[in-house]
């Protein structure tokens, strides 16, 4: 069986999405938003890319109209947003322009893979790093669970769950280096995982 | 803010893999594609930054920005896929179909609307840009002689890899945000 269930080391262009990803895992509202995000720029395009795969032979083609795609998504997304919730736009930043980068980065780890299940899969474990990372670095570093905040102006509630005082956070959890090294962790944890399943 | 201490900020303090976590790539295993892939990302990087500001200079919509920010570094990218196919057939080869990923890199679109973001003006944003290229350059270099000492090393299994290279990276972030 081999590596086949580490997923992370076959497929190094998701650990570098999720690195560009990292510095909006501070909060667990971005986290789930940005997959969100991530789920409109990847695998829409993707999935219409995988019925003109048998028309259009040049990977160079496709790739071109797989970007192309998620640009004009990307664009369409920042219009909403803007018009919708500020505070979000705000808060995501020039992130939110490198929404492309991370799709792109995840097209190209599919290889020319292009099924369904596949497509699905990788943006699924893309998604449940983010919000493993977003869960812990706001836990551990601002002490409360935020699901709905950024967005209020737009769905009328707030929703955050404080969890405890703020003299036991710990600061370096929503730094940038604290989630390098989380997410270090997290893929090492993974790979304990696949090993332990190469095992078995 | 003197344009020296710009350039340094934007190479040391603001390091763009170290603070903004931008650029991270998989070339950094290699030693010999740090130099070449690092050059053209740092002269992509200044005329993207350039281009940006022009485009901002006539239109100040934030959509405007992302389109000709996106589009400029997609044919920047492919220009220097093509010149770096032929001036390194070799390294090519080995890096294999990971160049379009080198070279469209995070930190190009980061760093050109980083400066917009910032509204540097002509000077600032030429500074800019070439401190984040050198820095780029610089830290690629630091990370590659770290993990090459740490590969020799005896570290248990689920840790070499990606995992150790997060770990070294945060730990390097770490000691630059304490400046």
């Amino acid at each position: 069986m081999g590596n086949k269930l580490n997923f992370f080391k076959i497929h190094s262009l998701v650990v570098l999405a999720l690195v560009i990803s990292l510095p909006l895992t501070t909060i667990l509202e971005t986290s789930y938003i940005y997959a969100l995000f991530v789920l409109g720029t990847f695998v829409i395009p993707t999935i219409l890319i995988s019925f003109f795969k048998t028309k259009i032979k040049s990977p160079s083609i496709l790739m071109l109209v797989h970007a192309l795609l998620s640009l004009l998504i990307t664009v369409i997304l920042q219009i909403l947003v803007n018009q919708l919730s500020n505070p979000l736009f705000t808060a995501l930043g020039i992130y939110f322009d490198l929404l492309f980068i991370v799709s792109f980065m995840l097209y190209k780890s599919l290889g020319k893979d292009y099924k369904l299940s596949t497509i699905f899969k990788t943006w699924s474990i893309y998604a449940i790093t983010l919000l493993i990372l977003g869960i812990i670095r706001e836990t551990v570093g601002k002490g409360t669970i935020t699901f709905m905040d950024l967005i209020s102006s737009f769905t009328g509630h707030i929703v955050t769950f404080e969890l405890f005082p703020s003299k036991y956070e710990l600061p370096l959890a929503i730094q940038l280096s604290g989630g390098l090294i989380l997410l270090g962790l997290i893929l090492m944890i993974y790979n304990l995982i696949a090993e332990r399943g190469n095992e078995v | 803010m003197s344009l020296i201490s710009l350039l340094l900020t934007a190479m040391v303090l603001h390091n763009v893999v170290a603070y903004h976590s931008l650029g991270i790539a998989s070339h950094l295993e290699h030693r010999k594609a740090i130099l070449p892939v690092g050059t053209i990302i740092a002269f992509n990087t200044m005329v993207s930054s350039l281009i940006a500001y022009f485009v901002f200079l006539f239109s100040k919509s934030f959509i405007a920005n992302t389109v000709s920010v996106i589009i400029v570094n997609i044919l920047l990218s492919i220009l220097m896929t093509n010149q770096f196919k032929k001036l390194f057939p070799v390294l090519y080869q080995e890096l294999d179909f990971n160049v379009e990923i080198l070279i469209l890199n995070s930190v190009l679109i980061g760093v050109s609307l980083l400066g917009i973001t910032k509204e540097y003006n002509l000077f600032e944003t030429f500074f800019y840009s070439l401190g984040s290229g050198i820095g780029y350059m610089l830290m690629s270099y630091l990370f590659h002689s770290l993990i090459s000492e740490l590969n020799n090393d005896p570290i248990p299994k689920p840790l070499r890899g990606w995992p150790l290279y997060l770990i070294v990276l945060g730990f390097i972030s770490l000691i630059f945000s304490r400046f």
